[in-house]
């Protein structure tokens, strides 16, 4: 089914709008939530949790990108997922290195220095379309997506330790922008 | 009052439009594949620039394009090199990997070499190179001035998508003067896993190939031009360049200069190029590729063509910037860009050297303002034929 039927069927309150977008979009979810999960009971859980996200959020929202607005919900209910029990349960490797990598670009400030919100995801939004095609490719693959390195080398046709150089590298670089902009 | 950034919760809002086209399938170009590497190397106060190309295949080339030769297929070579090439078909397998030699080109400045892996049970394949002090041609020792790393690539990827894991390796030569008739050739490989110079020791080099033939550059030789052309042209900084010698043939094209000294300044801090036309109205770009001497600059046309970050190659009017060398004359000006390098990615060397990279040009400077590139001085012509 098209996506502005799926929405439409939301819009009109029509309980089917559930089925068929997880019909649709659950495997695609479902690989961002096990990317960050790694256990079928708790993807599977954030799926559902996504179903009836988007139930609340539409209406009012009309989103323009269904894949990415549903793939939004499951990133983010994946995410409060992992931090609920990360301290409980020995990580995966590769959700240690996506999570600390993420953690290079986490920093305090102080009130004085705070940019609007809206304004720190336009600077990162800004460093990603100035990126070349593949280098933000592979960033919001990795931090968006949450893939581990292997799949991203393998999408992109070199090695793990390239993509690796190519994160790096482009880490660095936005945080030289964000604290620049933030400390502005 | 202190507020926490979190990047893992702030990215997830990123625009909607960046998602989706990440979320689509990814068509590798061939200008994500080859890409040329400059790195300085610092001890005190001494610079060296070395440049580095890694090559691989392209995912799109092959149906684009009809290649007269593998070598001219994988770097993308638009003119027809079958006649300067010649055919070895010699195996050798070593550590589990085997390396066929397939095609080879010689000629005083310029040995290139097709290469077909099989890397057996292995997922990602090694990085291969020529071996600059073993290979021997007619006996002697010769010191390149770039080379070309082949491998570095993920396997399955490559199986996957039904990619050719055949590679080239270019060794480039300030002139060898070789002499006529059978040219023999003592050709040693390497596979190891990381690039030359970041090899720290000798285990990490991973197997060696050895191959023995002989090889005829006449061919390419006898179509050489060589002129001298003896003409100043304003540089930066207070230099005048004098482009002393050109030669050209189908495979690349050199002009040598005099005026400025390898630790000058102008030198270290800009690249340079000398970009115009030649009189059958072909596109035509020389960079500034190092020294042939301590006072005597190369600028040279290479196998990647003239586009900056490989951004603006169009699959169906690719353009090598090369010369015709029947052209009567080139029109050429000169340009320079700074060059910025990336203190991120300093790597300690062996004793107290240390190797940095410089920046990727398309990452710091824009289409719209040339890349970077600005001229110095005005058009100027190089007459050819008289």
């Amino acid at each position: 089914m098209e996506d502005t039927a799926i929405i439409e069927l939301f819009w009109n309150r029509d309980e089917t709008a559930i089925q068929e977008l997880s019909n649709k979009y659950s495997g695609y979810c479902y690989k961002i939530a096990w990317n960050l999960l790694k256990n079928h009971e708790d993807a599977e859980e954030c799926l559902n949790d996504t179903w009836f996200a988007a139930w609340g959020y539409m209406p009012p929202k009309r989103p323009s990108v269904l894949s990415a607005f549903v793939g939004r919900i499951t990133r983010g209910l994946a995410i409060d997922c992992f931090r609920r029990k990360q301290a409980v349960k020995r990580m995966d490797g590769h959700i240690v290195d996506v999570c600390g990598e993420m953690d290079e670009l986490s920093f305090s400030y102080t009130v004085d220095e705070r940019m609007a919100e809206k304004e720190l995801i336009r600077t990162i939004e800004s460093f990603l379309r100035n990126l070349p095609d593949a280098d933000r490719d592979i960033f919001i693959r990795r931090y968006w997506y949450l893939d581990s390195i292997k799949d991203i080398a393998k999408r992109h046709g070199v090695s793990q330790g390239c993509i690796k150089t190519n994160l790096c590298r482009n880490r660095k670089k936005l945080y030289r922008i964000l604290r620049r902009e933030v400390l502005a | 009052m202190k507020k926490q950034f979190n990047f893992s919760d702030e990215f997830g809002k990123i625009d909607e439009t960046l998602i989706a086209e990440a979320g689509k399938a990814w068509t590798v170009k061939k200008s994500n594949i080859l890409k040329l590497y400059r790195w300085k190397i610092v001890q005190a106060a001494a610079i060296i620039l070395i440049f580095t190309a890694v090559a691989g295949n392209s995912y799109v080339q092959a149906a684009v394009k009809k290649f007269t030769t593998k070598i001219g297929e994988i770097f993308w070579f638009s003119k027809d090199l079958s006649d300067y090439t010649e055919i070895i078909n010699q195996t050798q397998t070593q550590n589990d990997i085997s390396l066929t030699i397939n095609e080879v080109i010689l000629d005083d400045y310029s040995l290139i070499v097709s290469v077909k892996p099989n890397y057996g049970e292995r997922k990602e394949a090694p990085y291969l190179w020529i071996n600059d002090e073993k290979t021997l041609i007619n006996g002697q020792r010769y010191q390149s001035i770039s080379n070309t790393v082949g491998g570095g690539i993920d396997l399955e990827a490559f199986e996957s998508n039904g990619i050719d894991t055949e590679t080239v390796l270019a060794q480039e030569y300030d002139n060898m003067d070789l002499s006529d008739g059978e040219i023999e050739v003592h050709l040693v490989l390497e596979a190891g896993e990381h690039v030359p110079i970041f090899q720290k020791n000798r285990s990490e080099t991973i197997a060696e190939f050895v191959y023995d033939f002989t090889i005829s550059g006449e061919q390419l030789k006898a179509q050489t031009v060589q002129k001298e052309v003896n003409m100043e042209v304003p540089g930066g900084d207070g230099h005048s360049l004098i482009l002393k010698e050109l030669v050209m043939n189908d495979l690349r094209s050199r002009i040598v200069a005099s005026g400025v000294t390898w630790n000058d300044r102008w030198i270290n801090e800009y690249e340079l190029k000398l970009k115009g036309q030649d009189s059958f109205g072909n596109p035509v770009s020389f960079m500034s590729m190092g020294f042939r001497s301590e006072n005597e600059l190369r600028f040279e046309t290479d196998f990647f063509g003239d586009y900056d970050g490989g951004a603006v190659v169009d699959e169906d009017s690719f353009q090598m910037s090369v010369p015709d060398k029947n052209c009567a004359y080139m029109d050429l000006q000169l340009y320079q860009r700074k060059i910025l390098w990336d203190s991120e990615s300093s790597k300690k060397l062996e004793d107290e050297y240390y190797a940095q990279e410089s920046l990727d040009p398309s990452e710091v400077y824009s289409e719209e303002d040339n890349y970077g590139w600005e001229p110095v001085g005005d058009v100027f012509r190089i007459q050819v034929k008289e």
